[in-house]
């Protein structure tokens, strides 16, 4: 089909004003917040299932590659469309459906931005967990198709742990339901398949979460320490003395520096590093497990600690935090970021192996990360205008990687393959394993038409 | 079986490992089906030796643990190889540090608990009295140790290859999740007899397809399940259960609303019915007479948590009307769980024979579910007695044969074709976990059909397209 | 402007950009069309590749540039605080020379140049505004020399609906006893709508009239009740006299007691003009002359202060996309009736005309006033 006959037909699908392909625009979709990029041959904004099921047949009858995204926050170039096709961006289905508390659920539309759910909903004392440090902008569908985690993860789980059921669009533009409020159904869990697939496997359009009680209370504090070594035993002898925290995060002076040149979250520039502890639950026990926490940060030779006294201080502590990945460029133009993931325990060696291939390849690298979980976020800093440094910062990214991987860990821990770590995934899986992806893939999609190219190498 | 195949076996295996004399077989049945062989690997490389002959011969293979689970599913098609993982009971690597697990399928529940929980606090397990001493001072916890915090039905017997391929859960699935919560990562053989890992040890994975989810549940339909890693967390300090009477299910689900709706975080919320009750708490024994029901509120953590919990839950469930009620500690705590775990045991050879039937729902509707369900068996004549996970949305109905029931039969039929209405007009689903009646096949033994059963079809024909994986037994035959 | 000046200016800031889209749901363009192309890093992004030759300058660029509110919301939710705005403003420069603009912007320009008004009204009659207010003299409030000159600005001297703003400041500033005068035909626009046009450059006349009325009558304050106003003179003015906002002056009659008020017994919430906080910073005064009225009750609306809402009627988008400036006015008054709040006071009357404006074609009952009106209601 000629590409005009086939925008024609996207356009009797979802009206006009709804299909883009202006060269503008098709620039504009060609990008996430990764490096990578890609153009599409056009952008559809879907307003209901029906529409997507339209389009997603189209695709599939003449073989266009579809790509469905969110906000484009991808940090692993999941969204960037590499082989061209239909962008499907969900501006437009980000609806809350419904709010059902007697069930324990919400049900979403994939538009919905992260953040607006979860305000929407603590307003009713419930909480959606998963906490992506992008929350304010990521949507539910891009959570869902990364697995997003957040670093409340630590305690309440990553995305999947949340998500109970899917109206999805499949390969051919089938439309069905995969789980749902019922908690125990037999046969596989495809749910648990899709989350994370990065919109490879099918394309969600309705989502039921799982929603929680807020807990009654909260405890924030900002531990910070000389050496970077004493936070990360830290956080180990926590776990070790059977403290699960809700979150435990890390942030090293250089990203402390490019933080505070952004927001005064009130980290202080000259620590090696300092820890985000949060503790939550009921308010009985949490000051006894507080005292706990302070006492085995101070036999780590803490510096000082600081509790958040009230809630503008605790989102104070988190505005730094969270908008961490952003504020490093103000040190230099780019970065990027390793979701290697380590056992716990393997943290400061690790961590010192990551500075080592820094300090050998000349790169300034800045760690911010969920250091409960073990999962690291070394942000290698350069300017991709200098194609040198580029490659340089990218073969170091990979070392990284494949010292996480020798480690006992993984390539990525929440950002997703997309097509960032492709190159990568030898390093954790035999050609059998990735093998038994590619049946997934082949019989969930024949024609490799839901977001070709990503997740599994060729 | 012919004997080029069985020589085949037994060089990958060693003759010990390999049964195949037809009288030794029967005590393998599965349903009405013998298997050809029976095979004891050691070693997931035996395993994969067992697949790769098995594939070139299109041999058929259902594997078998603790055999807790095979009155599970329907009769399979064939069954020319019965795997059993009893010899795969090794603990490949204990990181308590990093809270993970490493097992093979083999080992049993309850000796990965006490093996993680270390020797002092063995006697904390909810799994087994066995592991305790008499007299040994057991709430003290001064130590570390930890759990895989999933709590399975039957835990002296399950294996960990079986509750995950069944996707076992238990009571404490309301604060801790089930199988999918907790798991990491798996290693398994595919249909062409290759070892295939997927996951790890972090929590945090999103590198490829999440295949090990895709494992949880499959009942050994699409590989055999080898070794998998599971995520622990620390011993909660202590932990305490409120046991309460109440004259009707709708108090009692008022007090389970009224916890729910509370911000309280109570382990598990179990409704069970008087029978039960009176078995499993003998100190409310004066609630005596009437169609009361039970509910236990366990909960677990630090000592403040626990206090509170059992204070408020007090409080709540006099509001809801309660009878009587005691908290359980120490001893009389572990007996009551250990006793629990042990409900809905449908492989039993002595006593009366038992449906039982698993019921799930979302959460709002259980007690219509439950209540509904019961007044239809007694309306038919049928004994039956209920527990569930009443925070949760899953319960379990028990129907019971009674000396005198003639058209039995008939009338469980009758009774599982209204349940199963009942399900779909709710959105619920059932599943038949026990039933050791020649007439099994007529029952809906995976209930209700799902809208995603075509899928499931694709991704079976994509990793087991001779289908040698237990051919018939699972949902839709998948 | 053009390529190679634009290179100089921006590359750098733009470079910047990781795309993280932090961005996005701060800005009201964004959150009514739900593209990428109007979102800040979409705009950055086409910066970029128009410098790096990947893009041209053309139509659908110009749809992405000029749908900008100049708001700023983008700036203060980036974490490397990349200032969109201006580099959306550098960009209309260089697509005005290009001859790729809303044409409607040649009007504008004409009668800004002709008239000294952006209204294309004959600039003697900027004082009419003062008829609503019984019992002066015509031209009461024009003076040959004063130590205080109110800026009154295009808007509120031709809008009607705004005209009670002048009005309300001009009473309060007589009965606090200041020496002041307004302009009349001597004041011209103050050349903002030009920086939102992409036509800086033709500001310079404006300027030096300007200027030169101020050192003709010997002010030593310049006020203001338009943010805009304000904001240009602050930021493009040559400095000379001290500017200040009507509510900064007001907290200092309020401070110096020369204002006696009675108590209004009302609940309202502020709305922080763009162009007065996000982008020169004034946050506070505003809301001190509000607690100084006995019995007003302040409520916040859930963004306030640097993280506000633009009102749908900044950067020249009322006049090239008016449909689009009255959505983003809709987004503006959910967060207003979000507070309960019987009145939503602000500072300006762009922000007065799109609230209220758009709240009466919705048939939306909103009680839209500016600070100054408050407080002249309040006054003894």
């Amino acid at each position: 089909m000629e590409r005009e006959e086939a925008i024609r037909k996207l356009q009797e699908s979802v009206g006009e004003e709804n299909v883009l392909f202006s060269d503008v625009d098709l620039t504009l979709y060609g990008y996430d917040a990764s490096l990578e990029k890609g153009r599409a041959d056009a952008v559809v904004l879907p307003g209901s299932t029906d529409q997507v099921s339209l389009v997603v047949r189209l695709a599939y009858q003449e073989g266009i590659p579809i790509i469905a995204r969110g906000s484009g926050t991808n940090l692993s170039g999941g969204t960037v469309p590499v082989r061209g096709g239909i962008v499907l961006h969900f501006s437009r289905m980000n609806k809350i459906l419904e709010v059902d508390i007697p069930n324990r659920t919400v049900t979403v539309e994939p538009g919905v931005i992260t953040l607006d759910l979860q305000t929407m909903l603590l307003k009713q004392g419930f909480l959606y967990a998963p906490d992506p440090a992008s929350q304010k902008v990521s949507t539910l569908g891009g959570n869902v198709g990364e697995n997003s985690g957040g670093p409340h993860c630590l305690k309440y789980g990553v995305t999947t742990n949340h998500v109970l059921g899917a109206e999805v669009v499949l390969y051919d533009g089938t439309v069905t339901w995969i789980g749902g409020k019922n908690p125990d159904n037999p046969g596989y869990d495809l749910m648990g398949l899709i989350v994370g697939s990065e919109g490879t496997l099918a394309i969600a359009t309705k989502i039921i979460l799982r929603i929680i009680r807020a807990p009654e209370a909260i405890k924030t504090m900002l531990a910070i320490y000389d050496s970077i070594e004493d936070a990360s035993n830290t956080v180990s002898a926590i776990i070790a003395e059977g403290i699960v925290p809700a979150t435990l995060e890390m942030m090293d002076h250089v990203v402390m520096e490019a933080v505070e040149k952004s927001v005064q979250a009130g980290y202080p520039l000259d620590a090696a590093a300092v820890l985000i502890i949060e503790l939550d639950g009921l308010k009985d026990g949490l000051d006894r497990q507080a005292a706990k926490v302070l006492e085995i940060c101070k036999r780590h030779n803490v510096r000082e600690i600081q509790l958040a006294r009230d809630e503008a201080e605790r989102a104070r502590l988190w505005a730094g935090r969270k908008g961490a990945f952003g504020a490093v460029t103000r040190l230099r133009p780019c970065y990027m970021v390793c979701d290697g993931t380590v056992p716990r325990t393997k943290l400061p060696e690790v961590l010192n192996q990551v500075m080592e291939v820094g300090k050998k390849y000349g790169l300034l690298i800045g760690n911010v990360f969920h250091a409960g979980d073990g999962n690291l976020h070394p942000l290698i800093l350069f300017d991709e205008r200098d194609e040198a440094e580029k490659n340089t910062a990218m073969k170091a990214a990979s070392e990284i990687l494949k010292i996480c991987a020798d480690a006992g860990g993984t390539i990525s821990g929440e950002h997703g393959i997309g097509i960032e770590k492709l190159r990568e995934m030898n390093f954790i899986f035999t050609e059998d394993d990735l093998e038994t992806m590619r049946k997934i893939k082949r019989a969930m999609d024949p024609k490799d038409v839901l977001n070709p190219g990503k997740v599994i190498p060729n | 079986m012919n004997d080029v195949i069985l020589r085949e076996l037994e060089e990958g295996l060693g003759a010990d490992n390999l049964m195949a004399e037809s009288s030794e077989l029967s005590a393998y049945s599965v349903g009405s089906v013998s298997p050809g062989a029976v095979v004891f690997p050691g070693t997931i490389e035996e395993v994969a030796h067992i697949v790769k002959v098995a594939a070139e011969n299109n041999l058929a293979i259902v594997v078998r643990g603790g055999g807790t689970k095979m009155g599970l599913g329907r009769d399979p098609e064939r069954m020319d190889i019965l795997l059993c993982t009893s010899r795969l009971g090794k603990v490949t690597d204990m990181d308590t540090a990093n809270l993970t697990v490493t097992a093979q399928a083999g080992m049993r529940f309850a000796d990965i608990q006490g093996a993680l929980a270390g020797e002092e606090n063995r006697c904390y397990l909810l799994v087994s009295p066995n592991g305790r001493e008499q007299d040994e001072v057991c709430f003290e916890r001064e130590h570390g140790g930890c759990f895989v915090p999933l709590d399975p039905p039957f835990p002296d017997m399950a294996t960990l290859g079986g509750i995950v391929a069944a996707n076992s859960s238990g009571p404490r699935r309301l604060l801790y999740g089930t199988v999918r919560d907790m798991l990491l990562g798996v290693r398994f053989v595919n249909a062409e007899g290759k070892i295939i890992g997927v996951g790890g040890k972090t929590v945090k994975n999103v590198s490829g397809y999440d295949v090990s989810r895709l494992i949880i549940g499959s009942m050994g339909t699409l590989g055999v399940l080898c070794e998998m890693t599971l995520r622990l967390l620390p011993l909660p300090e202590t932990a305490a259960t409120t046991v309460m009477g109440f004259r009707s299910l709708d108090d009692a689900f008022s007090l389970v609303d009224a916890i729910m709706a509370s911000q309280l975080t109570p382990a598990a919320i179990e409704l069970f019915g008087k029978k039960t009750g009176v078995r499993l708490t003998p100190q409310l024994q004066e609630i005596g007479g009437g169609d009361g029901c039970f509910v236990a509120v366990l909960a677990e953590g630090a000592s403040e948590v626990v206090e509170r919990i059992g204070a408020d839950t007090l409080d709540m469930g006099a509001r809801a009307g309660s009878l009587e009620s005691v908290i359980l500690k120490g001893d009389d705590h572990l007996s009551f769980w250990h006793d629990y775990y042990q409900l809905g045991r449908s492989d039993h050879g002595n006593g009366p024979k038992e449906i039982v039937v698993r019921v799930s729902c979302p959460i709002s509707r259980l007690k219509e579910l439950l209540g509904k369900a019961m007044n239809e068996s007694a309306a038919l004549g049928l004994a039956s007695d209920i527990f569930a996970h009443a925070g949760s949305g899953v319960g379990r109905i028990i129907i019971r044969e009674k000396e005198e029931g003639d058209g039995f039969k008939e009338r469980v039929l009758k009774w599982m074709g209204r349940l199963l209405e009942l399900c779909i007009s709710i959105s619920g689903n059932l599943v038949v976990e026990g039933a050791a009646y020649p007439w099994k096949g007529e029952l809906p033994i995976w209930g209700i059909s799902r809208p995603e059963h075509d899928l499931m079809e694709r991704i079976k024909q994509g990793m087991d397209p001779a289908g040698i994986f237990s051919p018939g037994r699972y949902v839709g035959g998948v | 402007m053009n390529l190679v000046k634009l290179r100089k200016f921006t590359y750098e800031e733009v470079t910047r950009c990781n795309r993280c889209g932090f961005c996005l749901p701060s800005c009201p363009i964004y959150l009514v069309k739900g593209i990428e192309s109007a979102t800040p890093r979409g705009r950055n992004a086409i910066t970029r590749a128009v410098i790096e030759g990947r893009l041209q300058w053309s139509g659908e660029v110009e749809k992405s540039i000029f749908s900008c509110l100049g708001c700023g919301a983008c700036t203060a939710n980036c974490f490397p605080a990349i200032k969109t705005r201006d580099i959306v403003f550098r960009d209309r420069e260089c697509l005005v020379s290009e001859g790729i603009y809303p044409k409607i912007a040649d009007r504008l320009a004409q009668y800004i140049l002709e008239e000294g008004n952006i209204s294309n009204e004959n600039n003697e009659e900027r004082a009419e505004w003062q008829e609503l207010i019984k019992g002066i003299p015509e031209h009461y409030f024009e003076k040959e020399k004063a130590d205080v000159i109110y800026f009154v600005g295009c808007v509120a001297s031709f809008f009607p609906l705004a005209q009670k703003i002048p009005a309300s400041m001009a009473m309060v500033m007589e009965k606090a006893g200041v020496d002041f005068t307004v302009l009349g035909g001597q004041e011209w626009c103050c050349g903002y709508p030009l920086i939102g046009a992409g036509m800086p450059d033709k500001m310079d006349a404006l300027i030096k009239h300007n200027v030169e009325v101020v050192e003709r009558i010997g002010a030593t304050k310049v006020v203001f009740t338009c943010p805009s106003c304000y904001h240009t003179w602050k930021h493009f003015y040559p400095s000379g006299a001290e500017y200040l906002s009507a509510s900064e002056f007001l907290v200092e009659l309020l401070r110096e007691g020369n204002l006696e008020l009675k108590p209004l017994d009302v609940k309202v919430t502020y709305h922080d003009p763009c162009d007065l906080g996000r982008n020169t910073g004034v946050y506070e005064p505003p809301r001190k002359v509000l607690s100084s009225i006995p019995g007003v009750e302040l409520v916040e609306m859930e963004k306030n202060r640097q993280l506000t809402t633009c009102c749908g009627g900044g950067g020249n988008l009322e006049m090239v996309e008016p449909e689009l400036s009255g959505k983003v006015a809709d987004l503006k008054i959910a967060e207003i009736q979000a507070t309960g709040a019987d009145v939503v006071v602000s500072s300006c009357q762009q922000c007065l005309r799109t609230i209220a404006g758009r709240a009466r074609r919705r048939k939306i009952p909103l009680i839209v006033k500016d600070i100054t009106e408050l407080l002249a209601e309040a006054m003894v």
